[in-house]
């Protein structure tokens, strides 16, 4: 289907200035942007392995990405960071026939990548290169696919590594709050809220990660995106030759822990001796396919997701000068995603930046947003569209990622009509759903001895104490 | 992919500032790391015929303008996008004693609107906005009397702003320029200052170029500097997370104030924190009539563009800004160092270093050489770094080399940092880190690890042509520090000229114990106060 983006979007706003004799850049108008958003093809080989492709020949390159069902979420709670060491040691562990050390010396002379990564509810690997080393580089591909050495060795240096981590975890303030924030909402045993601990770390072995290949890394419910100099017919002949007789069972996964979905104050303090007080406010929100998520997307874009022209940063940034920092986001997930503000401010300004963005979380549940507002929101949001379209690159990932999540096939083609027809009434109705400023946990790290107010004027104060992992990593 | 499924990583702030250096030689470290994320987020686009068929070289449509102005366009059809760069040559470098941080600070005042924009009448508002400035800067003289300030004054022109403010709330429209931007669906909407140059930076569909001509034609020739004072508040948060509480931040800031002496490189980008403090629109103002002239500017438009056209509407729109006298070059120079400096950071935070060791900057026949260094020393899993310190010994987390910090446009520093690994020291990475250096010295470089750096050199400049805004940021950088964008075009072919030999012969003439500054992050001493 054809987008024509026309000035039909825009509402011209009357400025009361326009001095010269040209026109105020308000009023300018735009050719319409004739766009079709490409589509790449969608292939099937043997076993069943989905290929999302596309010919690119801008550039004698090529890349691919593999996604298997499979993530940390499944992880034993005794041995939290089990991705994160598989996600690194499938990659740098080397090959059955490939030491290490070969394994890096081939990829870097060719300059050319082979990655593994893990993350929540997903797994998979990716390659790229020149054209020219395309061959040698999918053969290193489906050798680190299908024969990872895991070595013992590697293993125990990113052990080493990760208990460094560990170690110099709350050396900065941001990484301290995003962490005690998430545990917050989802507790210490849901995987979007627990953390590697020295203990945690220390009871992974190696037959652990040969398990999590076995169980995740088999083609049933896998996909491949990939874009390049390369010609689609022989490439799907190439990925057959290496791919299609590769078999394994579905993973057999036990149901990821599920959070208990409830609404409470909560007031968290994190002492430490920092000029600047980091803050997080919010609670959970939506799970993944929600139907009313495009009216959220809007509200959000108005609360605090746009830059400058939102409400938090117009009201807290630029009106009031009390941070570089302040915003709004949402997340989407399998469970209840996170709807969460944050920012930085002077420990002097700590509870005056809370207090207003409590409020301007109220008043959108309140008060109807304004329609320059919502107008505003919606064009910005409908005619970056394109730009999700920039690359062929980005075409294919961004085709497999909606089809790996279970987006409907028609999500983009429906994605803009269903921005524009998002009302105020809308927003109002999402807000008051799923925004709860009464309800929501309040974290801040910072010097409470500072604070222009003491956090209990925001309900009864709970103080984290970060563990001391001086014992716990002595012989580390 | 969705905004709303990116991974929660810490906000992306509106406008950015690299208080570490903007690093865009095709070699170092960071960005190979940039690099590689970009071959991730951007790649390529459906054209019938292969780009790479042309080289770059003819591709890249320069102009210059009567007033100076150069512009570069390239024709990239590959989206209906197009991405918008526009650098002056002003950076914090050129700042004067007293007033770091002014050139940051303009670059946030430019986004506070013009004459016509940002306001609904410029006439009405002027009075005030002077008022304004004038009650500020009294009110800064007045407590920079610290104790001995006369309280009743301040209340009253505590009082005064306030009232003047307010009557200026009611004069101007907020953010209209981000505004106008956003909803044509901008993208990237941002603008940066380094040691060298200020740099201002969008993206847009492709219909929308005629906004960007006047936006910041308008933006160039008349901005008007309101909400200073509010906006000094802003940069000092700012200046609270980059520096103030990032072990990071503080160590780097030391590190370059105890290696540079006399020259400006010595000073922090955001500006140290009692300058800004008392910065004044004046100052900002005189900042950029020094050095916003046309004759101080390069832009680069890449994507889905006519270049002739494109040459037509920047002559229409930017043509008629007059030229300035620029001021001289700076003629302080660092002298040679004359021994080693050592310097010790406390904060309370687990422990890093920083060496850093004096050199010429680029075009300089020895910064390429340098740039192969840093390459084979932390580049991949095969530099040496990666295979002697972090998996060899195991002495350190992280250990990498990089060239020409702070900045590009004077002589500058080679800079390696390491994070040891506990039980291991700093003092055991600095000892490892110096037998790195000295092999260098001693053993010539085996061809198979040159052949190596070749083919990486080859291959990022190869993925770098996929990306409009890529592409327009490495132009104009280029030729904002040396006038010359065949640096890029040229630099394969430089690398690949490198022997054994120069390696050698660059790294004992650089990297000696007299030519070095070490700055290591430590915990305060027990019973110290911390802050």
């Amino acid at each position: 289907m054809k987008y024509c983006y026309s000035l039909s979007l825009v509402l011209l706003i009357l400025s009361s200035c326009t001095t010269a004799q040209t026109p105020h850049p308000r009023k300018l108008k735009f050719p319409p942007l004739k766009f079709e958003p490409p589509k790449a093809e969608e292939l099937t080989l043997s076993n069943g392995i989905k290929v999302i492709l596309v010919e690119n020949h801008e550039l004698p390159t090529f890349q691919m990405a593999l996604w298997v069902r499979g993530g940390y979420q499944n992880e034993s709670l005794d041995k939290i960071g089990l991705g994160g060491l598989f996600q690194s040691v499938m990659r740098e562990g080397g090959t059955k026939s490939r030491k290490p050390d070969a394994l890096n010396q081939e990829l870097e002379s060719m300059a050319a990548t082979v990655e593994t990564w893990v993350n929540e509810e997903a797994a998979g690997m990716r390659c790229s290169s020149l054209k020219k080393y395309m061959d040698q580089t999918l053969d290193l591909f489906c050798d680190v696919l299908f024969n990872p050495a895991f070595s013992e060795d590697k293993l125990r240096q990113r052990k080493q590594e990760s208990l460094e981590g560990i170690r110099r975890r709350n050396d900065r303030p941001r990484p301290i709050a995003t962490r005690e924030f998430r545990t917050s909402l989802y507790g210490s045993k849901h995987p979007s809220g627990w953390r590697t601990e020295p203990e945690t770390i220390n009871a992974i072995t190696r037959s652990d990660l040969v398990s999590f290949h076995k169980k995740y890394f088999v083609p049933k419910g896998a996909m491949i995106s990939a874009s390049g100099d390369f010609n689609t017919d022989e490439f799907m002949k190439k990925l057959e030759k290496l791919l299609g007789s590769w078999t394994g069972e579905a993973p057999k996964m036990s149901a990821p822990a599920q959070v208990k979905k409830e609404f409470k104050r909560r007031v968290i303090l994190v002492e430490k001796e920092v000029a600047q007080s980091t803050i997080r406010i919010g609670h959970l929100g939506l799970k993944r396919h929600n139907p009313q998520r495009y009216a959220y997307i809007v509200l959000n874009e108005i609360l605090g997701g746009a830059s400058f022209t939102s409400r938090f940063v117009r009201e807290i940034r630029s009106r009031r000068g009390l941070a570089y920092s302040v915003w709004s986001y949402f997340t989407e997930g399998r469970d209840y995603g996170m709807i969460l503000g944050g920012g930085q401010t002077k420990a002097e300004s700590t509870a005056q930046t809370i207090e207003l963005m409590l409020q301007m979380m109220k008043e959108i549940t309140e008060k109807p947003v304004t329609d320059q507002e919502l107008t505003l929101a919606k064009q910005s949001i409908i005619n970056s569209f394109v730009f999700r379209f920039d690359s062929l690159a980005r075409v294919v990932r961004q085709q497999l990622h909606l089809k790996y999540y279970g987006y409907p096939d028609d999500y983009l083609q429906n994605y803009t009509r269903k921005i524009e027809s998002v009302t105020k009434e809308d927003v109002l109705r999402v807000a008051g759903k799923f925004l709860h400023p009464e309800q929501t946990v309040i974290l801040v790290v910072g010097n409470s001895k500072k604070f222009d107010k003491p956090l209990s004027a925001f309900g009864k104060v709970e103080t984290i104490k970060l563990r001391d992992y001086s014992a716990a990593l002595k012989r580390n | 992919m969705d905004r709303i499924e990116i991974c929660p990583h810490e906000h992306p702030t509106q406008i950015d500032i690299d208080t570490a250096p903007l690093i865009i030689a095709p070699l170092s470290n960071s960005s190979q790391n940039q690099q590689m994320n970009r071959r991730i987020q951007f790649i390529t686009l459906l054209v019938s015929a292969p780009l790479f068929a042309k080289g770059i070289e003819d591709r890249v449509v320069d102009h210059t303008l009567k007033n100076g102005l150069r512009v570069l366009v390239v024709e990239r059809r590959v989206a209906p996008v197009v991405s918008l760069t526009i650098r002056f040559k002003a950076g914090s470098v050129d700042e004067q004693v007293g007033a770091t941080g002014i050139a940051h600070m303009l670059e946030h005042m430019l986004f506070k609107g013009t004459q016509t924009i940002g306001t609904r009448d410029y006439n009405k508002e002027k009075p005030i906005l002077d008022a304004i400035n004038l009650a500020s800067v009294a009110m800064d003289e007045e407590e920079m009397k610290g104790e001995k300030s006369d309280k009743e004054k301040l209340k009253k022109l505590t009082e005064e702003l306030k009232k003047l403010r307010e009557q200026h709330e009611k004069v101007i429209i907020k953010d209209e320029l981000e505004e106008l931007y956003n909803r044509t669906g901008a993208v990237g909407f941002n603008a940066s200052t380094n040691t060298d140059m200020t740099t201002y930076i969008v993206s847009l569909p492709a219909n929308k170029v005629e906004l960007w001509m006047r936006l910041e034609s308008d933006r160039m020739r008349s901005p008007v500097l309101r909400e200073f004072y509010k906006e000094r508040s802003v940069i000092l948060e700012e200046r609270r997370t980059r520096t103030d509480d990032r072990p990071f931040g503080r160590l780097y800031e030391n590190f370059k104030a105890a290696a540079f002496m006399t020259h400006p490189y010595r000073n922090p980008v955001i500006g140290w924190r009692s300058d800004i403090e008392r910065l004044t629109a004046r100052q900002a103002e005189s900042f950029r009539k020094t050095f916003y002239a046309p004759n101080n500017v390069v832009m680069a438009i890449v994507g889905d563009v006519k270049a002739q056209k494109i040459i037509k509407q920047i002559e229409k729109h930017f043509g008629d800004i007059q030229p300035q006298q620029l001021p001289p070059s700076l003629s302080t120079k660092e002298p040679a160092q004359q021994g080693e400096r050592r310097i010790k950071v406390q904060f309370d935070a687990s422990p890093q270093m920083l060496i850093g060791f004096h050199k010429p900057n680029a075009p300089h026949p020895d910064d390429y050489v340098i740039d192969v260094i840093a390459n084979l020393l932390s580049e991949g899993r095969t530099s040496r770094f990666h295979k002697e310190l972090i998996e060899g010994k195991e002495l350190a987390i992280s250990a990498w080399a990089s060239n020409s910090w702070p900045g590009d446009r004077y002589d500058n520093l080679f800079v390696v940092s390491g994070t040891p690994r506990h039980p291991h020291t700093l003092a055991e990475v600095e000892v490892a880190v110096y037998e790195e250096l000295d092999r260098l010295k001693k053993e010539p470089v085996p061809e198979s690890e040159l052949v190596k750096i070749r083919n990486n050199v080859e291959s990022s400049f190869i993925w770098g042509l996929g990306s409009n805004s890529g592409l327009a940021r490495r132009l104009t950088y280029f030729v904002t520090i040396m006038g010359d964008w065949n640096y890029l075009v040229d630099y394969p072919q430089r690398i690949a000229s490198i022997t054994p030999a120069d390696i050698q012969r660059v790294a004992k003439a650089y990297f000696s114990a007299s030519n070095r500054t070490v700055a290591i992050l430590v915990r305060p001493e027990k019973g110290t106060k911390k802050k």
